[in-house]
């Protein structure tokens, strides 16, 4: 019997005209939007990898120069993306795409890619995962909202119950014929989209992503989920399927209009972060000593005294060593430190920033898709905070590299010590790998709860509201 | 008759449960929205006043720190009297883009945009890459203020109150006993809609109103009269929208699923697809590419070295010292200033790819807005309040220009092999924003007003056309 409603049901659902309307457009959106991620994905890729080869060359080929200078020439770290950011472009235009690793400072990301666009930007690119977050479940409450207020309205309900059909085997039935009605929009768009991953990034790349993939399918299947139970129960209990059209609207509304922007403002209000201005003051005066240490002054009679004390000498010209080289390394360990702290606090509060507004999925199952989504196509701030933590971690390290040159060969030169470019092939190249999927799920365990406990709750009152049918 | 039917109607409306829910409800969005860009107001003015505090303690300590400094024996790099430390750290000024009357209505771009940058003698592309620091998820998403209610959630209340006007009279049998009384279809409807309205734009016109007075505002304004247009026409559309669909005959349910959608592809669907489509024909090349021809630039200009310094001079003979002191063409200081010159010549044709690729897509955006009204108003209220592109645009200029003055200043002094003086501090150039011309701001809004009076016309029109065959009972 439950088949025979499922049946029903999912014929009635091809033949309705609003479902095929909205599905077709569904559809077609969710096919364009692969097509143009790929297209971007594609060409990105490409420039990314080219320039990362071009600041490596330029790096290679500096000609002969002070190793300090070289420090300040620098090289560029640009993010790659991964093969997923197809699906989901998620912060990538608001973060910059390159950061310049020199001497003396950590610099900021620059080039937001949205500062390049005009004002439609900022009315939501349209990506696969838009299409699924937004749009889908919009298809779902117009597969659903009719399920049973409809049957109501048209006296089919009493009809039902009175041929003695149990109330829970006739929304089983609907919800299988909802599922099937569902994977005619859903599997082709799957395999789509599988395509378009694999085109833009090769087979080996994107198995290695089949981990993440997987996680994202489970994610945004809970989120269907949800809202087909949330449909089918608003459905079972309102009077009249305009009822049920209304307030599942509304819901859509809240979900993915008012609770979004609404929670960007309250956590802002709640843990603000330092303008640029006030961030490089903060900067400029703990580097200055403001931060309790030693001023630059004073703290450059330490380490000479130290250093003095270190090789058992009085004067710096008996030094066997350049000491320019370990007062520049000095420098950066001091720098260092202020930076991880304020970059710290930075980063920090962009987490908590964004952990407050996990917990608003509580109402808006949105916010916790929205986060899982980016995490798994690797373009959330923490993806973002990962590479840039690497990027600094190697301008550390070279910065390292280059002073301890100047110390070992620099004794009596200083910055007149030369060096060529067989010298700068002995720095590693910049490489960055992504963290894998179980870092990435980690990082976004909370959003996966919450899906799936506003799944289980969802699917918990379908239940109950279908086996209390009214028939009124 | 028209005024018994907007009084009876409010009457009813305003006795309505559902009703006074709605209007609470806007009325809560509306005080949030407003309350956010009271903050925005707020943070944007704190941050420029302790902005201009430091420069100002800055530059009034500079006098005495270069009268001391021949005294002081600082290595050069350090030594404020040096013009190329005075020009590229220690007396450089901000360039301040102030918020207008009316910003805090409207965050549109300016949170992507800087509202202040340092000057110095840097390249202009490079100072101009300066950001303000925010969290990406917060710019993704977007701000809570008062232009978002009033572009987005505002149409929703309106076809959520006017979605059924005459489907459910029509459905509760009310609608031929209605119009058996000597009133016509045309009227009942205006007078429902108008009952409507006044509820709703009385709470839109109030917040707008409280928000421009909270921020300082003057309400008597051009610009507040215009966004005060802007609203109200954008509430015509969306209210003529309503009427149109509910003379199609058709029942409560299908109207509001027909309006949902319609509202869904003009807020939502053709705005992305519309960036989409202009990304696609003019796709402005990723910066990555950029910083690579600036450092080929860079090191082509630093390759040629001392031998750009004739060029230079040529090129800027203004700059020729006089007499008898001659440049020294190896001094670093000059000589990077002739480096940067010849970068900033060779990165010329890179950035204005960039700006044409811009460019492109601002004009397909020009021609394409018209597609949606949502798009219209938001780029209305966004010029009324001065967080638009235009106006970013209008200050990057005179920032570029300023620049070019601040280094030609600094590049005299160090041809001049010249250090500063105390005096000197006085004469150095100044930035003062010029505001937009309000006529272009005024005849940009008023096309926008058009593109959405346009559309919205037609529609009563076609509803007007469609009255009489419309069928007053069910089937």
């Amino acid at each position: 019997m439950t088949q025979v409603i499922a049946r029903k049901e999912f014929i009635e659902m091809l033949r309705d005209g609003r479902v095929r309307w909205t599905g077709g457009i569904v559809l077609v959106l969710l096919a364009v939007a692969f097509l143009t991620g790929w297209t971007r994905h594609h060409e990105l890729t490409r420039q990314h990898s080219a320039a990362q080869e071009a600041t490596r060359k330029h790096w290679l080929t500096q000609g002969k120069k002070n190793p300090h200078s070289a420090a300040h020439y620098g090289i560029y770290a640009f993010k790659p993306k991964l093969p997923l950011a197809v699906l989901d472009t998620g912060t990538e235009p608001y973060t910059g795409v390159a950061v310049w690793l020199e001497a003396h400072k950590q610099n900021e990301f620059k080039y937001r890619p949205a500062q390049d666009a005009t004002i439609l930007a900022r009315f939501g690119e349209l990506t696969a995962a838009a299409v699924m977050q937004l749009l889908i479940p919009l298809l779902i409450i117009i597969m659903t909202f009719g399920a049973f207020a409809g049957e109501r309205e048209q006296g089919t309900l009493r009809q039902l119950l009175s041929l003695g059909v149990p109330a829970r085997r006739l929304a089983l039935g609907k919800a299988l014929g909802l599922l099937a009605g569902l994977g005619v929009y859903l599997v082709p768009a799957v395999l789509l989209g599988a395509g378009a991953i694999l085109f833009a990034s090769g087979t080996v790349e994107s198995a290695a992503s089949a981990p993440r993939a997987i996680w994202l399918a489970l994610a945004y299947l809970l989120y269907f989920f949800t809202f087909a139970a949330i449909g089918l129960s608003v459905s079972a209990w309102a009077r009249t399927p305009r009822l049920s059209l209304i307030a599942l609207i509304g819901f859509w509304i809240v979900n993915c209009l008012v609770a979004p922007r609404a929670a960007v403002d309250l956590v802002k209000a709640v843990r603000p972060t330092p303008t640029a201005f006030d961030f490089a003051q903060n900067i400029a005066a703990d580097l200055a000593g403001g931060d309790g240490h030693a001023t630059p002054a004073a703290r450059a009679k330490q380490l000479e005294a130290r250093v003095l004390k270190q090789y058992g000498v009085s004067k710096l010209e008996d030094l066997p060593v350049s000491f320019a080289g370990i007062s520049l390394q000095d420098g950066e360990e001091h720098g260092n430190a202020v930076f991880d702290r304020r970059y710290g606090e930075l980063w920090d509060a962009f987490d908590s920033q964004n952990q407050m507004r996990n917990w608003i999925a509580i109402a808006a199952p949105l916010l916790a898709i929205r986060p899982v989504s980016m995490g798994m196509s690797g373009t959330d701030t923490a993806h973002h905070r990962d590479f840039a933590t690497a990027a600094e971690t190697y301008r550390r390290d070279l910065n390292r590299r280059m002073n301890d040159e100047l110390r070992d060969h620099g004794k009596g030169k200083d910055f007149g010590h030369l060096v060529g470019d067989d010298f700068w092939s002995q720095v590693p190249d910049f490489h960055y790998i992504a963290p894998d999927a179980s870092w990435a799920v980690r990082n976004h365990a909370v959003p996966f709860l919450l899906l799936l406990t506003s799944a289980v709750a969802a699917g918990i009152l379908c239940y109950r509201t279908a086996s209390r049918l009214r028939i009124e | 008759m028209l005024r018994n039917i907007i009084r009876y109607d409010l009457k009813n409306l305003l006795a309505e449960r559902s009703i006074q829910a709605v209007a609470a409800l806007f009325a809560l969005l509306l005080a949030y929205g407003l309350w956010n860009g009271i903050r925005w107001n707020e943070h944007r003015r704190t941050t420029i006043e302790s902005v201009r505090k430091e420069q100002q303690q800055r530059l009034a300590a500079l006098p005495g720190r270069i009268a001391q400094a021949p005294s002081q024996g600082l290595p050069a790099f350090l030594d404020p009297r040096m013009p190329s430390v005075a020009g590229g750290r220690e007396a450089t000024p901000y360039l301040i883009l102030p918020p207008q009357p009316l910003s805090g209505l409207s965050v549109g771009q300016s949170d992507l945009y800087p509202f202040y940058l340092r000057a110095s003698t840097q390249s202009a592309s490079n100072i101009l890459s300066a950001d303000e620091i925010e969290n990406p998820d917060n710019l993704l998403i977007g701000r809570f203020d008062l232009s978002f209610v009033l572009v987005y959630l505002f149409p929703l209340l309106i076809l959520a109150l006017s979605y059924n006007i005459l489907s459910a009279e029509k459905e509760q049998g009310t609608l031929a006993l209605t119009l058996s009384q000597p009133v016509s279809l045309g009227r009942l409807m205006l007078g429902k809609i108008a009952s409507r309205a006044a509820v709703l734009l009385a709470l839109a016109i109030g917040a707008s109103a409280a928000a421009a007075a909270a921020t300082g505002a003057p309400v008597l304004s051009v610009p507040f009269a215009l966004w005060l247009a802007v609203l109200l026409v954008y509430a015509a559309f969306w209210f003529a929208l309503a009427v149109f669909v509910n003379l199609l005959g058709k029942g409560s349910a299908v109207n509001a699923v027909l309006l949902s959608a319609v509202w869904v592809s003009l807020t939502m669907v053709v705005p992305s697809a519309l960036h989409m489509l202009a990304g696609s024909l003019y796709p402005v090349p990723s910066r990555v590419e950029m910083i690579q021809a600036m450092r080929e630039a860079s090191r082509e200009a630093t390759a040629k070295g001392s031998t750009l310094m004739a060029r230079y001079l040529e090129d800027h003979p203004e700059l020729t010292p006089g007499g008898s002191s001659t440049v020294n063409a190896a001094d670093a200081a000059s000589r990077s200033l002739a480096v940067q010159e010849e970068t900033e010549r060779l990165m010329a044709p890179v950035l204005g790819r960039f700006d044409r690729q811009l460019e492109g897509q601002r004009a397909i955006l020009q021609r394409l807005q018209y597609l949606s009204p949502a798009v219209l108003a938001q780029g209305a209220m966004n010029s009324l309040a001065g967080s638009g592109p235009e106006r970013f645009e209008h200050f990057r200029t005179q920032t570029v220009g300023f620049l070019g003055r601040w280094r030609a200043h600094f590049a005299r002094l160090v041809l001049a092999a010249r250090m500063l003086t105390p005096a000197d501090v006085e004469r150095l150039p100044r930035f003062v924003y010029a505001d937009e011309d309000p006529g272009a701001v005024v005849a940009r809004v008023a096309l926008s007003w058009l593109g959405i009076f346009i559309p919205s016309a037609v529609i009563v029109l076609l509803s007007w056309m469609r009255m009489s065959r419309t069928r007053i009972v069910s089937a």
